[in-house]
C-alpha cells in the first residue's frame, strides 16, 4: 500500500504537558526516598516533599522535556533538602542516614530478617562517601542506567562507573560479611 | 561491569521494601500539598548548591586563561595601534559617525517620548580600511544631530503595534488591583465577595490576559461559597479552556472530588 502523501497525513499531537497529580503519582515513592537518602530525617521527609511538589507546581511549566521528569524532580529534592539540612553538621547528617526508620517493629520472622538486611544496608550506606553513596541508591535502588544518573549528578559518565564500580565492591564485601556472621550465628 | 550478586541484590530488595513511604503516605502528602497551594503558600526558595572542587577548579582554569587572553589582546592591540599611529584616545568620544559624540548631554523632558525607529537607528559605524588608519589624527566630527523624538501619527500601524498605550498600562494595573481584590477576599474566606469582585471584573473586561486567573478564582470562590455544583462545572470549564494545566487537579478536590494521588 501507498502511504499517503505527506500533505494528507495527520498533524501530529503537540505533546502533553504532564499535569502536577500525575507528576505526584508517578513519581512520589522517588521524591520521597531520595529526600529520605538525601540525609533527612524520617520526621521531616514529608514537609519535604511537600515542598518539593510546591515547587514542581509552581514551575511545571517551565519543565520542557529535556531531561527526564526523574532527573528534574531530583535535581528540587536534593535542593530542598539541602535547605532542610543547611546549619547541620555533616557528622550528623551522616546518623541521620544510618538511624533506622521509628516504626520499624518487625512482625515475624521474615519480617524480622528483611529489616535486618535493611540496616545492614543502612550501616553500609552511612559509611559510604556522599558521591558514592549517591550514584549507588540512584543505579542499584532506583534503577538508573548510568547515563541517566551522570545527567542527573551533572557527572561524566566515567566517574558514575568508577564510583558505582567502587560502592559495588564494598556493598558486596558487606553482604559477604553479613552472611558469613549470619551463617556462623545459626550453627553455633 | 560486574552487577551485584544475588545476594546483594536481595539484600537490596529488602531495604527497598523496607525504606519509602508508608501506606497513606502518598494520600496524606497530596492532601497537605493541596491545602499549601490554596492557601498561597510560597514556593521554598531554593539557592544554587556550590559547585564542586573539580568544577571549582575547572572555573579557575577558565578565569586564569581569560584574564591571560585578555592581557595578550590588550597589548598586542595597543602595538598594532601604535604602529598605525592611529589616535587611541578614550573612547567617551570615539563613535564619531553615530549620534554619541563626548559627554552625553541630559535628554530633554517631552511630555510623552514615544521613540520612531527610523529617527534614532544608529548610524553603521565607520569601518577604518587600511588607507583611513595611516591617516592620524582623526579630525574632530561635526556635532550629531540628536535623536528625534517625536510623537506618533495616528495613522501610523506600526507605531500602534509597537507602542502599548498608556490606557493599556492603566487598564492592566487596574485589572491587577481587582485580582488582588478577590485574592484577598478568598484568603479572608469570603467566597461571596470574590465572587462578586470576579463578576465585575468579567462584565468590564470579558476578553481579558487575566481571564485565566478569574476563572480558576471563580472555582475557589465557588467552593468557598458552598456552590459545589457550579465549582464543578466551573472546574470543568476551566479544564476545557486550559488543557493540561497543572492546576486542573488542585480544581478537581476544589471542586469535591476525591483526588487521585
Amino acid at each position: 500500500m501507498r502511504p499517503p502523501p505527506l500533505g494528507l497525513l495527520p498533524a501530529p499531537a503537540p505533546p502533553q504537558a504532564p499535569t502536577l497529580d500525575a507528576v505526584f503519582r508517578d513519581h512520589h515513592g522517588f521524591v520521597w526516598r531520595s529526600l529520605f537518602h538525601l540525609g533527612l530525617p524520617r520526621a521531616q521527609v514529608d514537609d519535604a516533599v511537600q515542598d518539593v511538589f510546591l515547587v514542581v507546581y509552581r514551575r511545571l511549566v517551565d519543565y520542557d522535556g529535556r531531561t527526564t521528569m526523574r532527573n528534574w524532580l531530583y535535581g528540587i529534592a536534593r535542593r530542598v533538602a539541602s535547605q532542610y539540612r543547611r546549619g547541620a553538621e555533616r557528622s550528623e547528617r551522616r546518623l541521620r542516614v544510618v538511624r533506622p526508620p521509628e516504626d520499624s517493629q518487625p512482625r515475624d520472622a521474615t519480617e524480622a530478617a528483611r529489616y535486618e538486611a535493611a540496616d545492614l544496608v543502612r550501616v553500609f550506606l552511612g559509611e559510604l562517601d556522599e558521591d558514592k553513596r549517591e550514584v549507588f541508591l540512584l543505579a542499584e535502588l532506583e534503577g538508573m542506567s548510568a547515563t541517566e544518573v551522570a545527567e542527573t549528578l551533572d557527572l561524566n559518565v566515567n566517574t558514575v562507573y568508577a564510583r558505582l564500580r567502587a560502592a559495588r565492591l564494598r556493598f558486596e564485601k558487606a553482604v559477604a560479611r553479613h552472611e558469613a556472621r549470619h551463617r556462623r550465628e545459626v550453627r553455633g | 561491569m560486574t552487577e551485584l550478586g544475588p545476594s546483594a541484590k536481595r539484600v537490596l530488595a529488602d531495604y527497598g521494601n523496607v525504606v519509602g513511604p508508608q501506606h497513606g503516605d502518598a494520600a496524606q502528602n497530596w492532601n497537605d500539598l493541596v491545602r499549601k497551594i490554596e492557601r498561597g503558600e510560597p514556593e521554598m526558595q531554593l539557592v544554587t548548591e556550590p559547585p564542586s572542587r573539580g568544577r571549582a577548579r575547572l572555573g579557575v582554569a577558565i578565569a586564569c586563561a581569560a584574564a591571560a587572553a585578555a592581557l595578550l589582546l590588550w597589548f598586542g592591540g595597543r602595538a598594532t595601534v601604535a604602529a598605525l599611529a592611529v589616535d587611541d584616545r578614550p573612547s567617551a568620544a570615539s563613535w564619531q559617525g553615530g549620534s554619541l559624540v563626548g559627554t552625553p548631554e541630559p535628554a530633554a523632558v517631552v511630555d510623552e517620548v514615544v521613540v520612531v525607529a527610523d529617527d534614532v537607528r544608529p548610524h553603521p559605524r565607520p569601518t577604518a580600511s587600511a588607507a583611513d588608519t595611516s591617516v592620524a589624527p582623526i579630525a574632530p566630527a561635526p556635532p550629531a544631530p540628536a535623536p528625534v523624538v517625536r510623537k506618533p501619527k495616528p495613522s501610523s500601524k506600526a507605531a500602534v503595534s509597537v507602542t502599548a498605550t498608556p490606557e493599556d498600562a492603566a487598564s492592566a494595573l487596574e485589572q491587577v488591583g481587582v485580582i488582588r481584590k478577590a485574592y484577598a477576599a478568598l484568603r479572608d474566606g469570603d467566597g461571596a465577595r470574590a465572587l462578586r469582585v470576579l463578576d465585575g471584573h468579567a462584565k468590564r473586561w470579558p476578553t481579558s490576559e487575566f481571564a485565566g486567573e478569574r476563572d480558576l478564582l471563580r472555582v475557589r470562590a465557588l467552593c468557598l461559597a458552598g456552590k459545589k455544583r457550579e465549582a464543578e462545572s466551573a472546574a470543568a470549564s476551566f479544564q476545557r479552556k486550559h488543557p493540561g494545566s497543572p492546576l486542573g487537579a488542585v480544581l478537581e478536590h476544589c471542586a469535591g472530588k476525591e483526588p487521585t494521588p
